[in-house]
């Protein structure tokens, strides 16, 4: 007896929903890349509980594959954000809309942000600098005075 | 139409974890405007609709040793998918997307797919992850991007996705067979046989025959609702009409209060019970729309004759015997992907001249 077979294919629908919201609306290329990945997730859990439904390795084998073409596919999209980012500077995908067919109305950021809490720097405490300092050596070889600070 | 609305209010309690996600994913997801809720309110759906979600859609089968381990791993994955899709870091975005594949590992593992569960966690926690981490760092600005706080049509899409999941929620909850409990059905026959016994009569026909409910129900009626949803099960179709031929003698021979006769009829049906309750355990709510494979006879007799520990032994036979020709083409693959990385990634002469 083992868990059912229902519950897993609940659990995938879920995530496979759950990674198309973040594909719709997060416009990182890195975040989105994840969402589909998480929705790949969906499907291998769908793939294991049928497999075990049919008492067969096949489902399994599948998965095997997946995971092997999730790896290449991971490899190929960095090397493409990172020529992407080299030459805009960033990873929106708003900024490839020229991309798309032509006629489309751009998408253009109208609302004005908040500050962003995160982006001040931070400071950190100083401390009061202590002890002797490290005799520096002039062009001569010659060690100089000393000065305490 | 009629038809397609009175399943619709059926299924309506699945609106409820539905449309409380919505408005925690909604929330919660950056955006440039105000937010309609707070960030404890969107907080708060979200475990609400998380837990009415275990409560209406996941059913517990017999062991409850399996069901606690899935109700902890799908909580972890599914809690771990929503705070992905909405975190603003996307640093914290890959690490929570980590968690998820843990979780859905620890679901492999319930399901005895141990090998699995280790190169997942090899090949994605391990590998995949980190080299997103190293991207994210070397593209990484000071504090958060400016792309990074807003999402796109963050409403509309929300709702496309959520209509997504609802049709996918629908359909299966109107598909596998719903929350029967086979052991009830069993328990009312059991007890009217011994009844009925030669030596042990205790009640009249009549007592009897009332006494033949489930929950309120009529047990006859409850028994052919089971029949209807369980109808992957090959021996269905033949089952059904012994059970009814023995309910009709049943019925007849306990209103007539020649209970000891009826004995037979109700030892019968306390057969066919328990080879539903069997059946109901084996196929744990297959779909009912299932196509029935030619060989699902074999199916519902075989055991589950490899050990756990022989699971890595049989997925080799199955990857090196049946699919030898696709592993060696998914490794031909990897290399030219890899070659091929190598080279998009690279920076040439040439593509410095065209950016500059």
């Amino acid at each position: 007896m083992s868990a059912l077979l229902h519950n897993y294919v609940v659990v995938g629908a879920i995530l496979f929903g759950l990674g198309a919201i973040g594909f719709m609306t997060r416009r990182n290329l890195i975040v989105m890349f994840l969402c589909v990945e998480m929705m790949l997730q969906g499907v291998a859990l769908n793939l294991v509980a049928f497999g075990d439904l049919h008492r067969s390795m096949q489902g399994q084998s599948f998965i095997i594959f997946m995971l092997t073409v999730a790896a290449c596919e991971a490899a190929m999209a960095l090397a493409v954000f990172l020529v992407l980012y080299r030459s805009r500077r960033t990873l929106d995908v708003s900024v490839w809309q020229d991309l798309r067919d032509p006629g489309q109305e751009p998408i253009i950021d109208t609302d004005v942000l908040p500050a962003d809490p995160s982006a001040t720097p931070v400071v950190y405490p100083k401390l009061t600098p202590a002890g002797v300092m490290p005799k520096p050596e002039n062009e001569a070889g010659v060690t100089e005075e000393v000065t305490r600070v | 139409m009629a038809k397609f609305f009175s399943w619709l209010v059926t299924y309506c309690y699945l609106m409820v974890p539905l449309v409380l996600g919505f408005a925690a994913i909604v929330t919660l997801l950056p955006h440039a405007g105000k937010r309609k809720l707070p960030v404890q309110a969107g907080l708060a759906a979200g475990v609400v609709s998380l837990l009415l979600t275990g409560l209406l859609l996941i059913r517990s089968s017999n062991n409850l040793a399996l069901d606690l381990f899935f109700y902890v791993f799908a909580g972890i994955t599914v809690a771990s998918a929503g705070a992905m899709i909405v975190q603003r870091n996307p640093v914290y975005s890959a690490l929570y997307f980590a968690i998820t594949v843990l979780g859905v590992c620890g679901l492999f593992l319930v399901k005895s797919a141990s090998f699995l569960a280790a190169a997942t966690i090899i090949v994605y926690a391990g590998a995949i992850i980190v080299t997103f981490l190293f991207v994210i760092m070397l593209a990484q600005q000071t504090g958060l991007a400016d792309y990074d706080r807003r999402s796109r049509e963050h409403i509309f899409s929300t709702i496309a996705g959520f209509v997504l999941l609802a049709s996918l929620l629908f359909v299966i909850e109107k598909n596998f067979s719903p929350k029967l409990d086979p052991s009830s059905l069993v328990a009312v026959l059991k007890e009217a046989s011994t009844d009925t016994a030669p030596d042990k009569y205790r009640r009249s026909g009549k007592e009897i025959l009332d006494s033949l409910q489930v929950k309120g129900k009529p047990a006859e009626s409850v028994m052919q609702q089971m029949f209807t949803h369980l109808n992957a099960w090959p021996e269905a179709a033949a089952k059904k009409s012994e059970a009814t031929k023995a309910w009709d003698e049943a019925r007849k021979l306990l209103q007539d209060d020649q209970a000891p006769k009826a004995h037979g009829a109700l030892n019968t049906l306390l057969e066919i019970a328990n080879s539903m309750s069997d059946a109901y355990n084996r196929f744990s709510g297959v779909l009912s729309v299932t196509t029935v494979p030619k060989d699902y006879q074999s199916l519902l007799s075989a055991k589950r004759t490899v050990k756990d520990a022989d699971h890595v032994n049989e997925l080799g036979r199955s990857l090196f015997g049946d699919y030898l020709f696709a592993v060696e083409l998914a490794g031909t693959l990897l290399l030219v992907a890899t070659i091929a990385a190598i080279m998009i990634a690279q920076e040439s002469e040439r593509r410095k001249k065209v950016h500059a």
